[in-house]
C-alpha cells in the first residue's frame, strides 16, 4: 500500500502528501471549504486570478517539507542536540498544511469580523488557550492586540486542534503546531525552543517564510504577471541557522543572495503593480464594506457570521431561518445576491457600474499633473490635500463616499469646530485640515455639476494593504560565507543593495474614482482624465 | 456610523495629549489600548459607533509609514511607542490631528480618556 497520494501542482510538480493528511485532513469537509475562499482580490485586473486557499495550502506543505528536510540536516550538523527534530519537522509541516484552515472568506477582506465586540483579541485568544489545554501558553500571547497575530491566523490554529486532533498526542504539540501557525515564539531560553523558534519563523514572520514564498510565486504564476523568477529550492537548500547573542537563528548560506534579491524584487513589484493596483484596491473596498453591511443585518447578539460556528460542519442557525456551515465565499455571494441586496451588491456584480479610476498608476498620475507642478511645494500642497481627504473618508463607515450628504456634514463639523473650546494648535490645523477637504469635494462637485456627472467619487489609499513583510526585519537576516575556520556572517541588509528600496514611498499614494454616467455604451468618454486633475489641482493649490 | 480608529491614531493622539502636560515621550501598548477603549466608550455614549484596529500587522504597518514619528521601545520590562528625539507635539498634531472626524477628536482629547494615561 502506498504510503502518499501524489498532487499535481502547475508550479512545482508532484506534491507528495501523506495517504493520512489526503484522508484525514485533505479529504474532509473543513479542509475543502479553502476550495471555496479565493487566495487573493486580484481577479479585476488579472482574470485568471482565482486560485483559491487549498492549492495555496498544498503548496506551503510542500515548501514545508523542503525547509524540514534542510533545516534538520543543518541543525544536526551544527549542535548537537537530543530533541526530536524529525517530529517536530512533522507538525511543522502539519502546520503547513493547516495554516489557512481557518482563513475567513473573501481572505482578508472578512477576517476583522472574526474579532469580539470592539474588535478585541480576548475570546479568541482564550478560545485558543482553552483548546491547547496549556494555560502556560498564554504567558506568550500577547496582552496586546497590538501586538496579535492577523485574527485568521489564530482561528487556524483553533480549527487545526480541534478538527484534527488526532495528529497530536501531547498539549506541547498542540502548542508547537498553533505557535507556528500564529507566530507566537517561545519566550523562555531553552536550545530547544530557540530551535523551534527558527522553525516557527519559517511560517510566519516578517521575513522569507514559505507561506510568503508560495503566494509570491504562485500569485505571478496564476495572473501572468511577469516579474523575476524566484529559485525556491535553491533558497531553500542553502537554508541554515548562525548563533547570534548567544541564540540560534534562520540565515542563509551565500548560494541564496541573488534568490534573496529576487524575493525583495517579486515583492516589491506585486505589490506596486497588483496589491495596490486602483482596480484591485477598489475590488477590496466594496468586499469590506458588503461583509461589513452582511454582519451587521445578521449578528445577532452572541450569534455572529464570522465565528467558529459558522465555519464548522454542523454550523449555525441564525433569525429568520438562516443556517450557515463551512462559512465561504459562496456565502457570502449567495447573501449578498440573495437575502441582502443593496448598491454595493449591484456593484459587485455589474461590473460596468463601478466607479472608474482617474488615473491608474502613479505614472499616469505624474504625467497629469507634471506640467502644471514638476514637484516642490505646489505639488506637496495638492498631495497632502488629497492624502487628508481620503484619510478622513476611510475612518468612518457612512462618508466614504464624496457626495452632497459628505459636504453637508463637513459644512457642520466646520461651524462647529470654530466655537467648540480646544487648544489652539489642534484648532488651527483641523480647521486648515477642513478647509483643504472641502477644497477638495467643492472642486469635484463643480466638476461634476459641470460635466453632467453625478457628484459621486471616492478616493482610497495605497497603504490599505499590509503584507506582512518588514524589509528592517529582513534586513537583519543572516548569510553564511563559509571560511577556512568556520563561517563569517553578514547581514543581508549590509550586503544586498535591493533591500534599501523605500517600502512607503507607495503606500502613500492616492486614487480618485468616479462614477460614470448611467447606459455609458461607449469607452471613456463622459469624462477627460486630465481636465479633472488639473482642475482639482488648480482648485486646492491656488 | 462607525468609526475606525488606527493603532497610528491611538499612539499619536495618546502621545500629544502626555506631552501637551510635558509628561513622557512613550506609551505601553496597554496604555494605548487602554486610551483607545476609553475613547470607545466616549464616542457609544455619544451615540456613535466606533471600533479599534488593532494587530501586529497594523503596528508593524504604523513602524513602517510613519519611521520618522515613532520607534518600537521597551521601558521597564514593558513595550511600548517611543516618540522619535526630533519630533515634537506641534508635529504630531500637523501630522495625526488634522483629518480626524470632529467627534472623534473630541473623544481623544476626553477628560477622561486622557486620565487613562495617568496624566
Amino acid at each position: 500500500m502506498k504510503n502518499y497520494k501524489r498532487v499535481k501542482d502547475p508550479i512545482y510538480g508532484y506534491i507528495k502528501i501523506p495517504v493520512t493528511y489526503m484522508t484525514n485532513i485533505v479529504d474532509t469537509s473543513v479542509f475543502q471549504r479553502l476550495r471555496r475562499v479565493i487566495q487573493t482580490s486580484y481577479s479585476p485586473l488579472y482574470s485568471s486570478a482565482v486560485h483559491n486557499r487549498f492549492v495555496h495550502s498544498m503548496g506551503v506543505f510542500y515548501l514545508g517539507e523542503l525547509t524540514v528536510n534542510q533545516l534538520i540536516k543543518e541543525v544536526r550538523k551544527k549542535i548537537n542536540l537530543s530533541m526530536d527534530l524529525e517530529g517536530i519537522g512533522e507538525l511543522f509541516k502539519l502546520a503547513c498544511l493547516l495554516h489557512d484552515v481557518g482563513h475567513a472568506p473573501f481572505s482578508h477582506t472578512g477576517e476583522g469580523f472574526y474579532l469580539g465586540k470592539d474588535h478585541n483579541y480576548t475570546q479568541l485568544h482564550n478560545k485558543l488557550i482553552e483548546t491547547i489545554g496549556n494555560e502556560n501558553f498564554s504567558k506568550d500571547i500577547p496582552q496586546d492586540s497590538s501586538s496579535a497575530a492577523a485574527p485568521h491566523e489564530i482561528m487556524s490554529a483553533i480549527i487545526g486542534i480541534l478538527e484534527f486532533g488526532l495528529f497530536f498526542d501531547s498539549v506541547d504539540q498542540k502548542e508547537f503546531f498553533a505557535r507556528c501557525i500564529t507566530g507566537y515564539k517561545y519566550s523562555e531560553g531553552t536550545i530547544e525552543n530557540n530551535i523551534k523558534n527558527c522553525f516557527i519563523s519559517m511560517l510566519n514572520s516578517k521575513v522569507i517564510d514559505v507561506d510568503k514564498l508560495d503566494y509570491l510565486i504562485r500569485d505571478a504564476y496564476i495572473t501572468g504577471f511577469d516579474t523575476v523568477n524566484i529559485d525556491f529550492e535553491r533558497l531553500l537548500s542553502s537554508l541554515t541557522i548562525s548563533k547570534e547573542n548567544g541564540k540560534y537563528k534562520i540565515a542563509y548560506y551565500k548560494n541564496a543572495i541573488s534568490v534573496i534579491e529576487n524575493v525583495v524584487y517579486a515583492h516589491d513589484a506585486e505589490r506596486k503593480w497588483i496589491q495596490t493596483h486602483p482596480v484591485v484596491l477598489y475590488e477590496a473596498y466594496i468586499l469590506q464594506h458588503i461583509i461589513g453591511y452582511l454582519s451587521e443585518k445578521i449578528d445577532d447578539n452572541d450569534k455572529k457570521l464570522f465565528s467558529l460556528e459558522s465555519l464548522s460542519k454542523k454550523g449555525q442557525q441564525f433569525k429568520n431561518g438562516l443556517s450557515i456551515s463551512l462559512l465561504c465565499d459562496d456565502d457570502i455571494i449567495y447573501l449578498m445576491k440573495n437575502s441582502f441586496y443593496s448598491q454595493l451588491s449591484e456593484e459587485f456584480f455589474e461590473r460596468r457600474i463601478r466607479r472608474h479610476p482617474v488615473w491608474k498608476s502613479e505614472a499616469e498620475y505624474k504625467a497629469f499633473v507634471l506640467d502644471m507642478a514638476s514637484g516642490g511645494s505646489l505639488l506637496e500642497k495638492f498631495e497632502q490635500a488629497m492624502s487628508v481627504t481620503a484619510k478622513y473618508l476611510i475612518k468612518s463607515t457612512d462618508s466614504w463616499v464624496i457626495d452632497d450628504s459628505l459636504i453637508a456634514k463637513l459644512e457642520k463639523e466646520k461651524e462647529i469646530l470654530i466655537t467648540t473650546d480646544m487648544d489652539l494648535e489642534t484648532k488651527r490645523v483641523q480647521l486648515e485640515n477642513k478647509e483643504m477637504i472641502l477644497k477638495v469635494v467643492h472642486s469635484l462637485e463643480s466638476y461634476a455639476n459641470e460635466k453632467d456627472i453625478s457628484c459621486n467619487f471616492v478616493i482610497l489609499m495605497a497603504s490599505q494593504f499590509n503584507s506582512g513583510f518588514g524589509k528592517p526585519d529582513f534586513s537583519a537576516t543572516n548569510i553564511a560565507f563559509q571560511t577556512k575556520d568556520g563561517e563569517k556572517i553578514a547581514a543581508v541588509g549590509n550586503i544586498v543593495s535591493a533591500i534599501e528600496a523605500k517600502e512607503r514611498d507607495r503606500d502613500n499614494f492616492f486614487y480618485l474614482f468616479y462614477k460614470r454616467k448611467d447606459n455609458l455604451n461607449i469607452d471613456n468618454d463622459d469624462i477627460d482624465n486630465q481636465e479633472i486633475c488639473k482642475k482639482l489641482f488648480k482648485d486646492v493649490v491656488f | 456610523m462607525c468609526f475606525y480608529i488606527g493603532i497610528e491614531d491611538l499612539a499619536a493622539n495618546a502621545m500629544i495629549e502626555m506631552l501637551k502636560k510635558g509628561v513622557r515621550r512613550f506609551l505601553t501598548y496597554n496604555e494605548i489600548e487602554m486610551y483607545g477603549a476609553e475613547v470607545v466608550q466616549i464616542l457609544r455614549e455619544n451615540g456613535e459607533k466606533a471600533v479599534l484596529i488593532l494587530s501586529r500587522e497594523n503596528t508593524d504597518a504604523l513602524f513602517r509609514n510613519y519611521s520618522e514619528f515613532f520607534e518600537e521601545s521597551e521601558q521597564n520590562g514593558k513595550r511600548g511607542i517611543k516618540l522619535k528625539e526630533n519630533k515634537e507635539v506641534e508635529d504630531l498634531i500637523q501630522q495625526f490631528r488634522g483629518y480626524l472626524a470632529l467627534d472623534v477628536l473630541l473623544a481623544f482629547m476626553n477628560q477622561r480618556s486622557v486620565q487613562v494615561l495617568g496624566a
